[in-house]
């Protein structure tokens, strides 16, 4: 599922596929409205930089978050003035976002144990 | 519910209701101008601010395919596209578009036609209400058993089914039928007709519903009543209604019509019935009372209906305690009584193990020629296909150097050829419509074939035949045409596509087979053509203009034979005493079979079979037939004087005229045959000798065309009188319809006036039919064979271009290149036409017994009908091989020459 991928000069790893959606909704969870250059801005820089958001996995997210009925979208300007279409989080996506969160945490706390058991050994 | 919504979307995606093209782009666009925003801000100019935003964001066509794929469903989006593509691409090469698809239409067609009758025949159920709840039942007997069979040894005699219907509880009725043919005396002929022997009760428990009128009903059980079918309504009454309370004359009985059974209601066999009469009035009518009392006689068959709340598994355990009795009735047998759903359309015909071996044999070799016309005729449309796959090479190298996947090419291709099917399937089912339409109204059987209408059942089979064809002839070209070197094919170089192609040599063994079948078809057919034609012109021995026959009868229930003697003799005086008239007497009209008796001259020591008629004196004189030898009978004449034709004459004697005065002996029944109620009677035979007075040619009066067999005359006795008819000369037919009209006014006799020339035309009639039907399939042959050779042809230009344009370029004729690209196809179609004559040689020996009686003196190796249709099928071939190799003589030298 995960595939690190390296371009040569920068060290950045492409965000893992299943992860993008719930990170789209955290960020927008905290941004509120947000255009998709500055979802991917936000992802990154949380991430400290270590991510890279390819537009090509960023868009037909967002489309599919859409879809889905998690965030909607309507055509909006910038602060520095570009017309932009902006996604914002839905109620259904609300709800979404607190279910994934809950899993992602139990998924994350089983493998911090089984990866401390290991080191323990 | 997510899930659901977001299909929806992508459906709606497609049709691009969410978000159009544009959208995307200017998103995207968007995205990039952010991009360089900030680029800007960190300080670089306004150029490499766009140019590392570029670098950074990537393709911006390759993100909008991604997004794209997202927002519909890219495998539909596809195939659509696929499909128009396909259509604009097949319609560039139109001619060969269209054979592909005629070829695959004559092949989904006709193997469609052949399984609805074959479905039509076997497995149709029967037009009658809730006929699920119809049941047949068939016996099964083991033990010691005295068994008489009229029929099958699975049929019930007639107080077996008595016992049943009054046994039976889990059927709410039983009735018994058994079906006859028979012949209904109507408008002066005999016109043959099927009867349906029946119990009272068969359309109710049947509940089948009346046209017109009333059906059959318990209270008609001893009634000379009659239910007609609605194809004998409309061809002998015309849909007249007034054709209830009409009578018929069947069996020397006379039936008064009640009504009309519906449309689709034919009977309860494979053959149709025409009229439908009580059985235990028509029995002792056609002289079998006695069968009513046998209990050991099977001959008829049970069909019964199941009683609200009953099954047919509490039907079969009655049925076990019903042959428990059936057991007494015979002691020492084991009977079992077996039952089953009739929802096949025969009841009966798969009642019995023998012709449910014949249905299902039948019906195997027509699943199987199904099949292999199928198969002929996808591996030539694959043929074509494969030509016009060479033909695109480039084109789809192209393609797959611009990275489309082979697998993606193929999927391509295979749309196309899915698209020829759909065209072909419809085409098919509309052809096979058609064929059957024109069976219904060419063949006698018509009211037969009106229910073969193609239904569901039908219609999946010709989709799952056009499914099949697909992919025999799609896939092999599709997969031909992708195994391409993309460099090579761009940079001209063919050379590695002029490589043989696997099953060439199988292609055109089939393309030789086709010519072969189709020339043997062709053949038939113009021998059949010939044969009708020859028939009207033949020389009967006698002239057939003015010639008409007199038949009289009298309905048996309350003449005697001496009546119908009397009407006979009373006719032959008012005929004599009419001025211009010949008459004669004969007990065997003209072409309407033969009598056959046994004779020996005095030197031989066994009889041997002979032609055998009874006539007056005044037969010959009215035919116009003089004798070679010795005199015609006279009056007064008895057994002891004999004629005979040339042709014993000669068998017997060896000489026309040594044959005066010699003795011959042949078999003499002392009474005339009477085929009367109680005509059961044996009759006394017994040999008699006789001396030949007289010769006379050898006439063709029994099979058009055909000479007589050898032939014993004998003069006519007064008890030869009631079976007897008249033969007439007269310039006008009124004279004798007003004769006939005056002789039968105001009693129940008959009397009706036919041309004999007419029955010669009618005699014609199977051999125009088969004529047609073996022209039509010969046609059809010679369709898909040119098909098949014209692929062979242009597969063999395309892949041979180069090597054409040397031969061009040295200065090679044009017949030069047309032997090129004309050589393998001119072999197929020469051992086409060689196994084809060899076929008909064999053919020829073998089977010419089996047309003789259609061929009408024509002999199977007609060099007339041979040589029109050889001439016919090169012409057609010629054609074929000859519009792909056009293409062959406009190649350029040049163009040519660059390829190498």
């Amino acid at each position: 599922m995960t595939q690190p991928s390296h371009d040569g000069k920068t060290d950045k790893t492409e965000v893992w596929q299943g992860t993008l959606a719930l990170m789209v909704l955290t960020t927008l969870e905290a941004l509120g409205a947000q255009h998709g250059f500055g979802i991917a801005r936000r992802i990154e820089q949380t991430s400290g930089d270590r991510l890279s958001v390819n537009p090509g996995t960023l868009y037909p997210t967002l489309l599919k978050l859409e879809q889905e009925g998690s965030i909607t979208s309507k055509w909006g300007v910038s602060e520095n003035g570009r017309r932009a279409r902006f996604y914002q989080l839905t109620r259904a996506g609300r709800k979404q976002l607190a279910e994934e969160t809950r899993q992602w945490q139990t998924t994350s706390d089983i493998v911090a144990r089984f990866l401390a058991a290991a080191r323990a050994r | 519910m997510k899930a659901i919504r977001a299909v929806l979307l992508r459906l709606a995606g497609l049709l691009r209701l969410t978000r159009s093209d544009a959208d995307i782009n200017e998103e995207l666009q968007s995205h990039l101008m952010m991009l360089a925003d900030e680029y800007r801000r960190a300080g670089l100019s306004d150029a490499d601010a766009r140019r590392a935003a570029a670098a950074k964001f990537g393709s911006v066509a390759s993100v909008a395919q991604a997004y794209r794929e997202r927002r519909g469903v890219p495998t539909l989006e596809q195939v659509a596209g696929d499909c128009r593509y396909a259509a604009r691409s097949l319609g560039q090469t139109r001619m060969l578009s269209i054979s592909v698809i005629l070829v695959l239409a004559l092949g989904i067609g006709v193997t469609t036609t052949l399984v609805t009758l074959f479905h039509a025949v076997a497995f149709r159920a029967l037009p009658v209400p809730d006929s699920d709840r119809v049941v047949k039942l068939s016996l099964g007997l083991a033990g010691d058993f005295d068994r008489r069979v009229q029929g099958h040894v699975s049929q019930f005699s007639y107080p077996e089914l008595t016992l049943y219907q009054d046994t039976t509880r889990a059927l709410s009725g039983v009735g018994g039928f058994r079906h006859e043919v028979s012949a209904w005396f109507h408008g002066g002929s005999r016109r043959p007709i099927v009867l349906g022997l029946v119990t009272a009760n068969y359309f109710n428990v049947l509940q089948a519903r009346p046209a017109s009128g009333r059906l059959l009903t318990d209270a008609d059980r001893l009634q000379p009543a009659a239910v007609i079918s609605y194809r004998l309504w409309s061809e002998a009454f015309g849909h007249d209604p007034g054709a209830i309370g009409a009578s018929m004359l069947i069996d020397r009985m006379s039936y008064t019509v009640i009504g009309v059974a519906e449309r689709s209601f034919t009977g309860t066999e494979v053959e149709s019935v025409d009229v439908w009469v009580p059985l235990a009035v028509a029995a002792p009518a056609r002289g079998h009372a006695d069968r009513l009392g046998d209990a050991s006689l099977s001959w008829l068959q049970l069909v019964g209906r199941l009683a609200p709340g009953a099954s047919l598994k509490s039907a079969t355990v009655e049925a076990g305690v019903i042959a428990a009795r059936y057991d007494a009735m015979h002691p020492g047998q084991r009977t079992t009584v077996k039952v089953s759903h009739a929802a096949a359309l025969d009841a009966g015909l798969l009642q019995s193990g023998n012709d449910r071996t014949k249905v299902i044999g039948v019906g195997a070799v027509v699943v199987a020629l199904a099949a292999v016309l199928l198969l002929i005729c996808t591996s030539n449309a694959a043929a074509l296909l494969l030509a016009r796959a060479s033909t695109r090479q480039r084109e789809i190298a192209i393609r797959i150097a611009l990275g489309a996947g082979r697998w993606r090419v193929v999927q391509q291709l295979m749309t196309e050829s899915a698209l020829l099917a759909f065209v072909a399937a419809v085409t098919g089912l509309a052809l096979c419509t058609v064929v059957l339409r024109a069976t219904a109204h060419l063949l006698p059987l018509a009211g037969y074939f009106d229910r073969f209408v193609p239904d569901l059942t039908v219609l999946s089979f010709a989709s799952l035949a056009a499914l099949a064809a697909t992919a025999l002839f799609g896939t092999a070209p599709a997969l031909y045409a992708t195994r391409v070197d993309p460099l090579a094919a761009i940079k001209q170089d063919v050379s590695g596509l002029s490589a043989r192609i696997p099953g060439a040599r199988l292609r055109h063994s089939l393309v030789a087979g086709q010519v072969a079948v189709s020339l043997v078809l062709l053949v038939i057919a113009g021998l059949l053509a010939r044969g009708v034609e020859h028939a009207l012109r033949v020389d009967s021995g006698f002239r057939l203009t003015d010639l008409y026959a007199i038949t009289v009868d009298v309905p048996a229930g309350n003449s005697t034979a001496a009546d119908r003697s009397n009407l006979v003799r009373r006719l032959a005086l008012s005929l004599h005493s009419t001025r211009g008239v010949d008459v004669g007497l004969a007990v065997v009209q003209p072409f309407v079979g033969a009598g056959f008796n046994h004779a020996r001259a005095a030197h031989m020591t066994d009889t041997v079979q002979v032609h055998f008629n009874k006539v007056d004196p005044g037969y010959f004189p009215t035919l116009g037939v003089p004798s070679v030898a010795g005199r015609s009978f006279a009056t007064g004449d008895d057994r002891s004087h004999v004629i005979v034709n040339a042709r014993l004459a000669r068998t017997f004697w060896g000489d026309e005229r040594a044959a005066i005065g010699q003795a011959v002996t042949f078999i003499d029944e002392t009474s005339a045959p009477d085929a009367g109620p109680a005509g059961a009677r044996r009759r006394e035979i017994g040999y008699r000798t006789g001396t030949v007075v007289g010769v006379v040619p050898t006439l063709q009066s029994v099979d058009v065309g055909v000479p007589d067999g050898p032939t014993l005359y004998l003069p006519i006795l007064d008890g030869d009188l009631p079976g007897a008819s008249f033969v007439v000369r007269s310039p006008l037919r009124q004279p004798l319809d007003r004769l006939t009209g005056d002789l039968t006014r105001g009693t129940d006799a008959m009397a009706g006036t036919a041309s004999i020339a007419d029955r010669v035309v009618a005699s014609t009639q199977p051999a125009r039919f088969a004529s047609a039907v073996t022209v039509l399939l010969g046609v059809l042959t010679l369709l898909v064979a040119a098909a098949g050779v014209y692929g062979i042809v242009a597969h063999s230009v395309v892949s041979r271009t180069r090597e054409i344009g040397v031969h061009v370029a040295l200065g090679a004729p044009r017949a030069r290149v047309l032997r090129i690209v004309l050589g393998s196809s001119i072999r197929a179609i020469g051992s086409g036409v060689a196994l084809g004559i060899v076929v008909m040689l064999i053919g020829a020996f073998v089977g010419s017994e089996a047309l003789e009686p259609i061929l009408f003196g024509v002999g199977p190796l007609d060099p007339l009908a041979l040589g029109a249709v050889i001439g016919f099928l090169g012409g057609v071939m010629g054609a074929a091989s000859y519009l792909p190799a056009r293409r062959a003589l406009g190649v350029e030298p040049i163009d040519a020459l660059r390829r190498i």
